[in-house]
């Protein structure tokens, strides 16, 4: 139990009549890259609304960090205090289009920054050398002072990843933080992201769309369909051979063609 | 060719609705022609009385030459304190708009009942002339342009208010979520990912509203709110055309300049800084 960032046991959420989640379970252990897998309306996303508490679920339990209330059960005060450990990536990237690089990333400081600080822009220096030394991990750091609006999307992707960084959470939820990047481009922001969740320790759940992108990252890799579980297999991005069995697998399961 | 039998259910189905939305246009046309001619009885238009009064109108512009220009350093002094009422009333009404914006947009408000009391009075302030609130302070503070200042001001936080509030309701809500799924609380947020972002639009909104306080005030001199209007309403009186003439030139320079002066500064704040906006420009031929 020690050694598990987040349980998910049981959740079922429904809109309506729709059965988006269904009974769903999943582990992703401290320090592991998990990779859930499944196509659009699978329940990715609401998953992760579920877990970071913007949406509530019918019923199951949903622990972060070994807490003893789950998610939905908690005061709001207790849920900010939850948010402040887990980062959020977003397929949109979700940035300050008119701010500077670095004024983004510093945005992740906000919580634990005095409101005074806030609203004169005075950010002590710790936060301020932790940004810039973030945007320094996703090899950006030259564009510091650049406008975002001025980046690439796969640069603009590298700084939303900074960001992350910066808040220092224990546990990283990526949704689909790849899928709007060339390939090219997404492979190498994908191995940013692995890189450093891995230096400092930090789990990852990421919802990716094709199969190739997941075993070259994934320890772990989830499939699910129809809000279920269907697919819980361990991974090694060394290995090929499991990597060939994982695609057949995953394509058979699905029922999804890898790209 | 075999007639595709779909095809051809398909267009009997779009000659009938194409029938229906005709009769659907000549019926609104036919209320609206009804309307018009009420407002039209209402109104007593009478363009023998046009045709009389046409003279009566060229005399009034051939009497307005030469201009009378001995007046003109008084003439300019109430442009200056027409101006100088406007832009005062505007940083006013911009100072008190602002917090009253952020209650009433939708994404900013802490409730809907907070949210509907600050739109009641941006819609009561804005809905209310500034014609009409100078006679209210021009008998509650005495003529002059202070009553000028406090008819501008009230009339504009409902103006600049909605304005700021629709600006702040444009905003885009993606990065904000991002900021408040890190643990930030929703004041922390507004001050550090909404306000500088929405600023440059706020600021280009109030001063699309100075232009138009600027052109609103010339007139509230005409009530005793001070300014040029009542230099203006000096010369009517007296049928001193020539004067009259002076008067008009010189609100009608003042409001070009300012209109230009406004413009040239909103463009310079919302040029995005990659440079994708471009001005427009004539198609060379």
């Amino acid at each position: 139990m020690d050694n598990v960032a987040l349980r998910v046991s049981s959740v079922t959420k429904s809109y309506g009549k729709r059965t988006v989640l269904d009974s769903l379970d999943l582990t992703v252990h401290k320090g592991s890259f998990v990779t859930l897998l499944g196509s659009s309306g699978s329940g990715k996303s609401t998953l992760f609304r579920c877990i970071t508490g913007l949406d509530s679920i019918d019923s199951g339990r949903i622990i972060a960090f070994g807490g003893s209330k789950s998610v939905h059960e908690l005061t709001s005060t207790q849920l900010c205090q939850l948010r402040r450990d887990i980062g959020f990536v977003f397929q949109q990237f979700n940035l300050i289009k008119r701010f500077t690089a670095y004024e983004n990333v510093l945005g992740a400081c906000l919580a634990s920054t005095p409101f005074w600080r806030v609203a004169f822009r005075n950010f002590n220096k710790d936060d301020r050398r932790l940004a810039l030394e973030c945007l320094d991990r996703v090899e950006m750091l030259s564009f510091a002072n650049t406008p975002v609006l001025k980046l690439s999307g796969g640069q603009q992707q590298r700084i939303a990843v900074a960001r992350v960084l910066a808040q220092k959470p224990k546990l990283i939820i990526a949704d689909e933080p790849v899928s709007s990047l060339d390939p090219l481009t997404a492979a190498s922001v994908l191995k940013t992201l692995k890189t450093a969740a891995r230096d400092s320790n930090v789990a990852v759940l990421c919802s990716l769309h094709q199969v190739e992108l997941a075993i070259d990252v994934a320890d772990h890799i989830i499939g699910i369909k129809g809000g279920r579980v269907q697919l819980d297999l361990a991974n090694d991005p060394e290995d090929h051979a499991m990597g060939n069995k994982i695609t057949s697998l995953y394509e058979r399961v699905i029922g999804e063609s890898a790209v | 060719m075999v007639p595709n039998p779909i095809i051809e259910t398909t267009l009997r189905e779009n000659d009938a609705s194409g029938v229906r939305t005709r009769i659907r246009y000549c019926l609104v046309a036919l209320a609206l022609s009804v309307l018009v001619a009420i407002a039209w009885s209402f109104c007593k238009i009478d363009f023998n009385k046009l045709a009389v009064g046409t003279p009566i109108l060229f005399s009034f512009v051939y009497q307005m030459f030469p201009p009378d220009l001995s007046d003109l350093s008084k003439v300019v002094k109430g442009a200056g304190e027409t101006l100088a009422m406007a832009t005062i009333g505007t940083i006013f009404a911009t100072l008190l708009a602002f917090p009253l914006a952020l209650l009433a947009a939708r994404n900013t408000t802490p409730g809907l009942g907070v949210y509907r009391i600050a739109r009641t009075i941006l819609n009561i302030s804005r809905s209310t002339e500034t014609l009409v609130f100078a006679l209210v302070f021009v008998a509650a503070v005495g003529f002059g342009p202070f009553a000028g200042v406090l008819a501008i001001t009230f009339h504009m936080i409902g103006a600049i208010g909605k304005v700021f509030a629709e600006t702040i309701e444009t905003v885009d809500e993606g990065p904000l979520e991002a900021l408040a799924l890190t643990g930030a609380g929703k004041l922390k947020i507004i001050r550090y990912g909404l306000i500088p972002d929405v600023m440059p639009g706020l600021i280009a909104g109030a001063l699309y509203m100075w232009e138009f306080s600027v052109r609103t005030s010339t007139v509230l001199g005409i009530v005793g709110a001070g300014g040029i209007g009542q230099i203006l309403k000096d010369t009517v009186d007296l049928l001193n055309f020539n004067k009259m003439i002076t008067v008009l030139a010189v609100i009608l320079l003042m409001v070009a300049v300012i209109d230009f002066i406004s413009d040239k500064l909103r463009h310079m704040i919302l040029e995005p800084t990659d440079g994708s906006i471009k001005e427009p420009q004539f198609i060379q031929v």
